[in-house]
């Protein structure tokens, strides 16, 4: 009797489980839903991570042998006597630098124009976002076209404005080939920095500036007193920002100047990938490549920690 | 609340069945678009004769049914692809699934096929640096199974050169080796005689006279790791020296020759400036020949399919106007590079009987002749030199002929990047007047030796 009472009717098993996927409280439905995407995430950035950190401790170099070997966290220290990474570093420094000082410039100066009424703003504003929608890849290549030593744009213009006699070679100085990978990258995200700041100044109340102005500020007092101290967190956001991003610049540099002249542009990214597919040696650029993810890490919890300092002060 | 929200809102039930819809028409689309537009690789064009050809018929050839999987350069596409792989397709009933990459990205894409042991290709291009770094990975030792009667035919200069530590790992389908090459118009306008200079001094002469009204007379290729090296072989080659011992393990630059070397080039784009100083930031053979054929340049040192191509009125404006001759060189009379290339089989293939067919077949007489006469590049089967019809289609193998006699070794190696990447940043210091040659010499040999160095050390050698 308990048994035949106890096993459902097939069409009454099925209600029942529509009736617990119903009740299924919010979190587990978020999990049921998150699923496919955790699986993707798992299979091709969890595994390939966990497979890198395994290979940064191993001696793998494929113009050897095909084998793996041991070697603890040899890969780590050796980057520190590597005269490669070593001279990388200040470079990527610079490339970093040049490109936070130009694109939150230009950014600022954008979002600040953008901000105020004039005619045909929402035309300039959607024509400001034109470069982010540029391929790094596109953005490299025609960049280096710019510059080309004998088709190159910019030179044609000095030329026929007269303030050079002969065609400039630009890519043949290290520091000249940096700046301009550095523009280049910058050029790419100042429309995203300009949205952000852009968001941020129509956020200060109207109230400020007014009541400014009756004080008798001027327009760089008001920005001085008023717009900026405003746009301070956000500020470190994009800087931190630009920061990641210039750690993980490759593909500009790839088709820009492919880490030339001599090594003159071979930012620490580029390095990861010259060592595992020019040099084969795919531990050492593991453990580079674990090292830069980990100081990327470190700075966008920085960032983190400053946009939610802010969001707790609005 | 939550109720009544969810009451007017998608039900989870009514939310999975139209995820479900979703995902099917995703999937119906998604197929439908494969079938409209098949994806890469793309099967290579058949010959007229193969489509020609009845089903029986194709059964009786000997790879009928059977699928070969090229992974080559793409600047092989109009010869390779559109030439010779019909033909290869008609012989042998096989098809063929042709992909091609960029050449420069070669290197990356072989790494990965290496480190995860991939049998999704049969045959790879290859040249000489390629064999000596993808030898011990991902390459075949063709050595016990290449038909010798075939290999015996082929000029035995590119065969050395695709041999890494005794193994041959690459058949190569040509004798590409880099020839001089002048622009007629601008000798005469210089008043030059017609003819190639027969030593460095008098090319350097040849070139002051071109260099006139902000006008370069050469370019060098020397912007990155390979094309510096290339470069500085090319001259470096005309001493008769050897600037990396036959065990790969010491580098000779500090010397009389390499001095001599380093000296050229810096009188030529530092003291004279006849050389244009964009070469430091151009790694392109064919961008070099694209300033040749825009008859920007009176002179250089070009690979002979680069006469084929400036005698093409769509793609040169100096047709009729140039002639070939040997390289002129600093101590012997003349020196070279190679740029040979050819194909090996992938050491994981499953297909290995029907990629050795292909190997072969690259080097047939039939496609010997479309390598001169189409590609305008040398042949590597020494027969299809006498060909009436090759001597007809490139009169500059005539030149070649000559500059084979001279050394033309590239130095394939493990190390050949990195040594390379010193001779690079060493000599853009050097042409950026930096230090001296004797320093910059000096300097490559300290750096070089030790990569090399390191390398024997972690390999064991």
């Amino acid at each position: 009797m308990g048994t035949e009472t106890l096993v459902p009717p097939k069409a009454s098993r099925q209600a029942i489980f529509w009736q617990r996927f119903h009740r299924m409280d919010e979190a587990k439905f978020g999990v049921l839903l998150l699923s496919p995407t955790i699986l993707i995430l798992v299979i091709f950035l969890v595994i390939p991570i966990l497979y890198a950190i395994a290979m940064s401790t191993q001696q793998v170099e494929l113009t050897i042998s095909p084998d793996w070997k041991f070697i603890g966290l040899a890969n780590y220290t050796g980057l520190l006597s590597d005269n490669r990474v070593l001279d990388s570093i200040p470079r990527t420094l610079y490339f970093a630098f040049f490109t936070i000082l130009v694109s939150t410039t230009l950014a600022l100066v954008l979002a600040l124009i953008l901000n105020e009424p004039f005619r045909g703003r929402q035309i300039v504003r959607v024509l400001v976002l034109l470069p982010w929608a540029v391929a790094p890849v596109v953005s490299g290549v025609m960049w280096r076209y710019i510059f080309h030593p004998r088709y190159g744009l910019m030179d044609a213009i000095l030329y026929s404005l007269g303030f050079i006699k002969q065609y400039i070679v630009w890519f043949d100085d290290p520091t000249v080939s940096l700046s301009i990978a550095s523009l280049a990258t910058a050029w790419k995200g100042v429309p995203f920095l300009t949205l952000i700041m852009l968001a941020a100044m129509q956020s200060i109340p109207e109230s400020l500036f007014r009541a400014a102005k009756m004080d008798g500020a001027n327009v760089l007092q008001r920005f001085r007193y008023v717009t900026l101290p405003h746009l301070r967190s956000i500020l470190i956001f994009i800087i931190v920002l630009q920061t990641i991003v210039s750690l993980q610049v490759f593909d500009l540099i790839y088709t820009l100047t492919r880490g030339g002249p001599g090594e003159g542009t071979v930012v620490l990214n580029f390095l990861t990938y010259l060592n595992a597919f020019e040099r084969l040696s795919l531990g050492k650029a593991s453990a580079m490549a674990i090292l830069l993810a980990v100081f990327i890490i470190v700075l966008s919890g920085i960032s983190l920690s400053f946009t939610v300092q802010r969001r707790q002060k609005v | 609340m939550s109720e009544q929200k969810s009451g007017q809102s998608l039900s989870r039930r009514g939310f999975l069945k139209y995820l479900g819809g979703a995902i099917a028409v995703a999937a119906v689309t998604s197929a439908c678009g494969q079938t409209a537009a098949p994806a890469a690789p793309t099967t290579a064009p058949a010959a007229p004769a193969a489509a020609a050809t009845t089903a029986p018929a194709a059964a009786s050839k000997p790879f009928a049914g059977k699928e070969l999987n090229l992974y080559v350069g793409n600047h092989w596409d109009a010869n390779v692809r559109d030439l010779w792989v019909p033909l290869f397709q008609d012989k042998t009933g096989a098809k063929v699934n042709y992909t091609s990459i960029g050449s420069g990205d070669a290197d990356a894409k072989y790494a990965v096929f290496a480190a995860s042991q991939d049998s999704s290709q049969d045959i790879f291009y290859a040249w000489e640096t390629l064999v000596a770094k993808y030898a011990r990975t991902l390459f075949e030792d063709l050595t016990p199974s290449f038909k010798k009667d075939v290999l015996a035919g082929v000029n035995d200069v590119p065969v050395k050169s695709m041999t890494f530590l005794g193994k041959l790992y690459t058949i190569p389908f040509d004798s590409n080796m880099a020839i001089f090459m002048w622009n007629t118009d601008l000798y005469k306008a210089a008043g030059l005689p017609d003819k190639a200079p027969e030593s460095w001094t008098e090319f350097a002469d040849f070139s002051k006279k071109l260099a006139t009204g902000g006008n370069f007379a050469t370019l060098f290729t020397l912007g990155d790791a390979n094309s510096s090296f290339f470069t500085f072989l090319t001259l470096f080659n005309s001493t008769g020296a050897e600037v990396i011992s036959q065990d790969l393990k010491k580098i000779q630059v500090d010397t009389p020759e390499g001095l001599l070397a380093m000296q050229a080039f810096y009188d030529g784009v530092v003291k004279d400036k006849y050389i244009d100083p964009a070469g430091l930031t151009i790694n392109s053979s064919i961008e070099q020949g694209k300033v040749f054929r825009g008859g920007k340049i009176g002179h250089y040192f070009a690979f002979p399919n680069h006469y084929t191509l400036a005698q093409d009125p769509t793609q040169s404006q100096v047709v009729g106007k140039c002639k070939t001759g040997i390289i002129p060189g600093l101590k012997l009379r003349s020196g070279s590079g190679n740029g040979f290339e050819g194909c090996a089989i992938n050491k994981y293939s499953k297909n290995k009987e029907l990629a050795m067919a292909w190997l072969e077949h690259t080097v047939s007489p039939e496609v010997q002749k479309l390598v001169g006469t189409k590609w305008g590049r040398p042949p590597s089967l020494k027969s299809a030199f006498s060909d009436p019809d090759v001597q007809k289609a490139a009169p500059q193998f005539a030149a070649v002929a000559e500059q084979v006699k001279y050394p033309a070794r590239r130095y394939g190696s493990p190390f050949y990047v990195d040594v390379g990447q010193v001779f690079n940043d060493e000599m853009n210091k050097m042409l950026k007047g930096g230090p001296s040659p004797k320093d910059t010499a000096a300097n490559v040999q300290k750096l070089a030796q030790k990569i090399i160095d390191d390398y024997w050390a972690k390999a064991g050698g």
